[in-house]
């Protein structure tokens, strides 16, 4: 019996540490784990598509709030080296030098921060954010209501609609197009049905690399719809 | 012991250890799996539950902007079959069909897309949507915050709530019911304060060419008249 033992003890250490006697059971469990590891990598890519999209909403809100307050330094830092911006009829702006020459330069008239007595709110609304499939970039459509204003001149209601690319840089959302298309500039004190003022046209002081892509009318002339970056969501078309 | 006796014996330890070797190592690798398991399985269900919210979101918003436009060719499949439409005071039409007839033909004159000299902004903001357990259907409050005009004849501001019942047929999500509750139009030149400029118009009555399957509710009427439509949701802290 005594010289029995070792031979035991030896036995089971041989089944323990040998994958040929692995028991059924454990290959079974390997089997399972391999199916919960692909399950978490699907769980782990539908979570990143929720993150990015939350992070490409709070770009653009960050935008607005920027924007309100005529920060256009902070602004200009949201776009991607190759960007392109056209806002309204005032032509195509490219590249982070141009974004700069459009919103501090034709905007702030080289100036940043608000003015005194001045009013500059854009809401950014409506959201739809897309990510495109791999994830480095996304598609985005918001609307901005818009109340400028300069104390005892004007006072002017505005809306619109933008389409806008975002690319992921290095881990960090950017802006890598944005075009603008208001519906409307209308004074205050007399509303759509009385008067509308025009679309901005180019800047000369700050002019821009390329002309206007479209001949997109403001009201009551609202001769074309922005195109939609997604198709019916039911439809499919 | 015979030689036999020893071999007979150390099967027998050799099986016991085997056993204690399962009991020690395997079932709890494998309670262990099981654990991940539910933790995942759970993990899904938030994961749909946000996905499901995105895209009802995303629906209403995509509604909003065809609104704007008077696009009711791609607003109207947006319905389900069996769907329960009531805006304003107009009375309520139910199945696609009748659906279709408020929404191009009561709303839209029966021309699609925006005409010269017209507005038609449709803000959807604001959104509280919950998705019910089983994440085949859901309910939302949204408000639509809206500038309408015609040039040299009206200009209006008007605001409210809908409560919209939504659907999730063949996987996407869709309106089955929707309700829009006035709170206020105002003509632009007048404001809140004058009581002559209280009116919905077209938007209070039913229409006779196209009209509804079923009466107005008649409970809400807007401003001056106040009117809290139900919410779909108990307050988020007490419960109630």
């Amino acid at each position: 019996m005594t010289r029995l033992i070792p031979r035991v003890v030896a036995g089971i250490v041989l089944i323990a540490c040998s994958n040929k006697f692995l028991p059924a059971q454990d290959k079974k469990l390997l089997t399972r784990i391999e199916a919960l590891e692909k399950q978490v990598l699907e769980q782990d890519a539908r979570i990143q598509n929720l993150e990015d999209m939350a992070k490409i909403e709070k770009l653009t809100r960050a935008y607005g709030y920027y924007v309100d307050k005529n920060l256009w330094d902070q602004v200009v830092d949201l776009f991607a080296d190759n960007c392109s911006v056209e806002i309204a009829a005032r032509g195509v702006y490219l590249g982070k030098r141009g974004a700069d020459r459009l919103f501090r330069g034709a905007f702030g008239h080289g100036k940043i921060g608000l003015g005194p007595r001045r009013l500059f709110n854009h809401f950014q609304l409506q959201g739809i954010v897309d990510v495109d499939p791999g994830g480095q970039t996304a598609k985005g459509r918001w609307r901005v209501f818009a109340q400028i204003a300069t104390y005892g001149q004007s006072a002017v209601w505005s809306e619109g609609i933008y389409e806008n690319v975002y690319l992921k840089d290095h881990g960090i959302w950017k802006f890598k197009k944005m075009r603008f298309w208001p519906t409307y500039y209308t004074p205050f004190d007399e509303g759509w049905a009385k008067k509308n003022l025009s679309n901005n046209g180019p800047s000369k002081e700050y002019p821009p690399d390329l002309p206007p892509t479209d001949h997109a009318g403001v009201y009551p002339d609202l001769n074309m719809i922005p195109p939609f970056h997604y198709k019916n969501p039911v439809t499919g078309k | 012991m015979t030689r036999q006796g020893q071999l007979f014996a150390a099967g027998v330890i050799l099986l016991l250890g085997c056993i204690l070797w399962e009991e020690l190592s395997a079932k709890p690798a494998a309670a262990g799996v099981e654990a991940l398991n539910a933790k995942i399985t759970e993990l899904q269900a938030k994961v749909q539950m946000l996905e499901d919210t995105r895209e009802i979101e995303r629906l209403q918003r995509i509604y909003g902007y065809y609104l704007d436009k008077k696009l009711w060719d791609e607003i109207i499949p947006l319905f389900t079959n069996d769907a329960q439409v009531e805006i304003g005071g107009r009375g309520i039409y139910i199945g696609r069909a009748s659906v279709g007839h408020l929404f191009k033909d009561v709303m839209g004159g029966g021309k699609e897309g925006l005409e010269y000299g017209t507005l038609h902004n449709h803000m959807q903001l604001q959104g509280v949507v919950d998705v019910d357990p089983g994440g085949k259907t859901a309910k939302g409050r949204w408000r639509a915050f809206m500038q309408v005009a015609a040039l040299k004849r009206t200009a209006l501001w008007a605001e409210g709530p809908y409560e919209i019942e939504y659907a999730k047929v063949d996987g996407k999500w869709m309106f089955r019911k929707m309700r829009w509750y006035p709170t206020y139009y105002v003509p632009y030149d007048k404001g809140w304060d004058k009581l002559e400029a209280q009116t919905g118009g077209a938007s209070m009555a039913t229409n006779k060419q196209y009209p509804p399957d079923r009466p107005p509710s008649g409970d809400a009427k807007p401003f001056p008249d106040v009117f809290t439509p139900p919410f779909h949701y108990k307050n988020p802290v007490t419960g109630e």
